[in-house]
């Protein structure tokens, strides 16, 4: 999947709340072991520097929430109107 | 002013944890405490992620305990941590989780000695110095670390008994009261001045903390349904004394540990009152929760920690009680 190309898609003005309901996925999700080492710090570093809201913060959220809750995510980009 | 802290079970993912402590942080937190439990993730790891992804929020155990980790090991854990992020790290002691010991088949023995003799082997090691200690509970025969702590380590002893609470004020920087009701609250002052006046200190030289069960929600039921689970734990843990000084019967108490002891949990859970909430949270609406930490506040605490399970959803939580309860007393 071209995440960079789903996270240019998405309007500046939604990065916000994209990236608030992309976290509240990835909080509420079970599959915590499902979760790349890599991204979990990533997020947490974005985080840290208050850029989870910016493209590559969305960006990573994306692919973390892909991977641990594909369904949801999907379902949630199509209710935000972002194209997959 | 009165200062705020967040105590997290992890129980769950390690970068969940961190993610709200970073979190705390953001919203006016001042200390971020973690549990030290065998059976969740190891509290020193969490610690040193916390350490890595903040940057101004004081954090520590909250709290361990010399029987499972020897005070050696915390003394250098302890000094590691303040070396990647100096002076903000505290150290909460105890004497442990009966039950959780219990499953390794460690005996609490002499816990009044067993937290002296760890602050005195903490604060010695961490200064540089060659610890030789005779004690009651730890033989220490000549232990220096390689290094020493960048500055002192503040140690908060967890209290609940006469005697420990007294023995916490005497000795600590902090006495941490696993509490959430002002009974409780009014009954340790007691203890805790005694403790100063003996170490000839002054009640303002300590921080007199409330680790509380806490519950925030706009919606009064959301919030005491989060609270019931914990609430269960803490009946069924609770000594004969402390029930009674909250008109919990004895009886109601029983049949929550027989429910639990049995993992029957949905039945433990719906046996809780409403006056159990009450006695062992603080779970409420904003404003219900401000009226009770205010209480708690006049009664002589000056560092109060939202403690398990804080909320309905701990992200939505923190976000509220840093919208609505921190700035009520941080004006």
């Amino acid at each position: 999947m071209d995440f960079d190309k789903i996270v240019k898609g998405i309007p500046q003005s939604s990065f916000e709340k994209v990236s608030d309901e992309l976290v509240k996925v990835l909080l509420g999700s079970p599959n915590t072991d499902k979760m790349p080492e890599k991204l979990a710090k990533a997020i947490l570093r974005h985080w840290q520097h208050d850029e989870l809201s910016s493209p590559i913060g969305v960006r990573v959220l994306l692919e973390a929430s892909m991977i641990l809750e594909e369904e949801k995510t999907r379902a949630l980009l199509q209710s935000l109107g972002v194209q997959v | 002013m009165l200062k705020f802290g967040i105590e997290f079970v992890p129980t769950d993912a390690y970068w969940k944890v961190v993610y709200y402590a970073i979190q705390a942080e953001k919203v006016g937190y001042d200390y971020v405490w973690i549990t030290d439990h065998f059976n969740n993730r190891n509290v020193y790891v969490l610690l040193t992620n916390i350490a890595i992804y903040t940057n101004i929020i004081k954090f520590g155990p909250g709290v361990t305990n010399p029987y499972m980790v020897h005070p050696i090991m915390t003394a250098q854990s302890m000094a590691s941590l303040n070396e990647m992020a100096p002076g903000r790290v505290a150290c909460g002691l105890g004497t442990g989780d009966k039950t959780t010991l219990d499953m390794v088949g460690i005996e609490r023995v002499k816990p009044l000695a067993a937290v002296k003799e760890t602050v005195q082997i903490i604060r010695e090691i961490t200064a540089g110095k060659t610890v030789k200690l005779t004690g009651e509970v730890f033989k220490v025969a000549g232990a220096r670390m390689n290094f020493k702590s960048i500055s002192p380590i503040p140690i908060f002893i967890g209290a609940q008994g006469p005697k420990m609470l007294s023995l916490a004020a005497e000795i600590g920087d902090g006495v941490l009261i696993n509490a959430s009701n002002k009974k409780d609250f009014e009954d340790a002052m007691k203890y805790i001045k005694e403790g100063v006046e003996k170490a000839g200190k002054r009640l303002q030289d300590i921080e007199v903390v409330a680790a509380t069960s806490f519950s925030a929600h706009e919606d009064i039921t959301k919030a005491q349904k989060a609270a019931t689970p914990v609430v269960a734990f803490i009946v069924a843990g609770s000594p004969e004394s402390v029930l009674q000084r909250h008109g919990i019967p004895i009886e109601s108490a029983n049949k929550i540990r027989e429910a639990i002891s049995k993992g029957m949990f949905k039945e433990a859970f719906s046996s809780v009152t409403s006056e159990m909430i009450e006695a062992f949270s603080i779970s409420g609406t904003p404003s219900m929760c401000i009226e009770k930490i205010a209480e708690l506040e006049k009664i002589g605490v000056t560092l109060f920690i939202t403690g398990s399970p804080i909320g309905p959803n701990v992200r939505n939580s923190i976000n509220l009680i840093s919208k609505e309860i921190i700035p009520y007393f941080k004006k």
